[in-house]
């Protein structure tokens, strides 16, 4: 079996529904052993099913109940092809001193490199392409110019760097990430106006979403037993990725939530 | 057994269900439930400093109880001292980034049981 990745950079908010849903707060989807928001494969799945040619689909991606219920096919079939959850590698969160900072975690870090099989060796906290010459602001924190660390192989960690506008990079230690992406999700607030403009009762909410500019990867293949077929298979989803160079995934489309620049490499 | 899945939820459901029993006033309750759904989302955009400033700024007595409540359920579970009372503001001021970033990642946890108990608490409360 082969693992290969597709990146997405996000080009809008992207937002999946998820179950952190507390008081008047619409959350997204999260990983549940570090929190952080994901994309689950279902939905990106969901999305290329819809985006691959009728001729190809059942095959690629399994048929539906429907073709079982409506008599075209006897029983459920597995397609030729998965797809992983949409996983973060880096985000943008607001700066003063520097505008937008990318941020990621030695955790988010070594995951992508282990997953996509490459072996570039270690990152550790507070390394960073912006120099350690002044102090770094990061919405409320400052990081002091004394605790950052020049890193000068940064770009071999940020894949498709040329399509994506990320150029100030800063890791955090794990935890410190996490609460700074919390803090820097978007969110949007939601009322509902009555007849006369003014707002219903009950109707006011926050929405969650993971901010435009952030890049995300997934990991996709031919499933295990295709006796021969893996290559053509591969092919064809290949062929389904290039010709969407942006696709929607997630809800709210009708708000221009959820668009993303596919790249695979 | 040193670990108990409770640890965030009962300082919390012990504050607002007080809050909660000891508050008469319709207008007053209505003013916790707004605030106590409220906190996570203000905090996620403006900070444990801010939140601790609002405390003496809010002029709604309603509001003010729970970010009171907000601070002392914080400085339970973080055992930081000097963070629920008028010295808060200088606790959070000269703690160094680290602790800071840190606290205000228990902080979110508490916010959000806050929202969580705040729905089932102030059922048919609902703010304007």
């Amino acid at each position: 079996m082969m693992l290969n990745v597709a990146y997405l950079y996000l080009l809008s908010p992207l937002h999946t529904g998820g179950t952190t849903q507390e008081g008047n707060l619409l959350g997204i989807a999260r990983e549940s052993h570090t929190e952080l928001p994901y994309i689950p494969s279902s939905t990106i799945r969901g999305r290329l099913r819809a985006s691959t040619p009728e001729n190809n689909r059942n095959r690629l991606w399994g048929n539906t109940i429907e073709d079982v219920m409506g008599g075209a096919n006897t029983n459920l079939t597995q397609g030729q092809v998965w797809v992983g959850d949409g996983s973060l590698l880096w985000v943008p969160v607001p700066s003063l001193s520097h505008g937008v900072i990318w941020i990621s975690c030695p955790m988010l870090l070594h995951r992508w490199q282990r997953l996509t099989g490459q072996s570039l060796g270690t990152v550790v906290p507070y390394s960073t392409n912006l120099g350690n010459n002044k102090p770094v602001y990061l919405k409320d924190a400052i990081l002091k110019s004394n605790e950052l660390k020049p890193w000068d192989k940064w770009q071999e960690w940020v894949p498709i760097r040329e399509q994506t506008q990320i150029e100030r990079v800063l890791v955090l230690p794990d935890q410190h990430c996490k609460t700074l992406i919390e803090t820097s999700l978007w969110r949007q607030v939601r009322v509902k106006l009555s007849e006369h403009k003014t707002v219903n009762d009950g109707s006011f909410r926050y929405e969650e979403a993971i901010p435009p500019d952030t890049l995300m990867y997934f990991l996709w293949g031919t499933v295990a037993q295709l006796n021969g077929t893996a290559i053509k298979a591969k092919s064809d989803l290949q062929e389904v990725f290039d010709s969407h160079p942006i696709l929607q995934i997630g809800g709210q489309e009708s708000l221009g939530r959820g668009f993303v620049q596919l790249v695979t490499l | 057994m040193a670990f108990d899945p409770r640890t965030m939820a009962q300082p919390v459901y012990k504050a607002l269900s007080e809050l909660r029993h000891r508050t008469a006033d319709d207008t007053r309750l209505q003013e916790q439930k707004s605030q106590a759904v409220e906190l996570y989302t203000y905090l996620a955009t403006w900070g444990l400093m801010r939140l601790k400033a609002e405390e003496a700024a809010l002029s709604q007595e309603g509001k003010k109880d729970v970010v009171k409540a907000f601070f002392r359920a914080l400085e339970e579970t973080a055992d930081v001292k000097d963070l629920a009372n008028d010295k808060g503001l200088d606790t959070l001021k000269n703690l160094d980034t680290e602790s800071y970033l840190g606290l205000t990642g228990l902080g979110l946890q508490i916010a959000r049981e806050f929202s969580f108990w705040t729905t089932a608490l102030y059922v048919g409360k609902d703010p304007e």
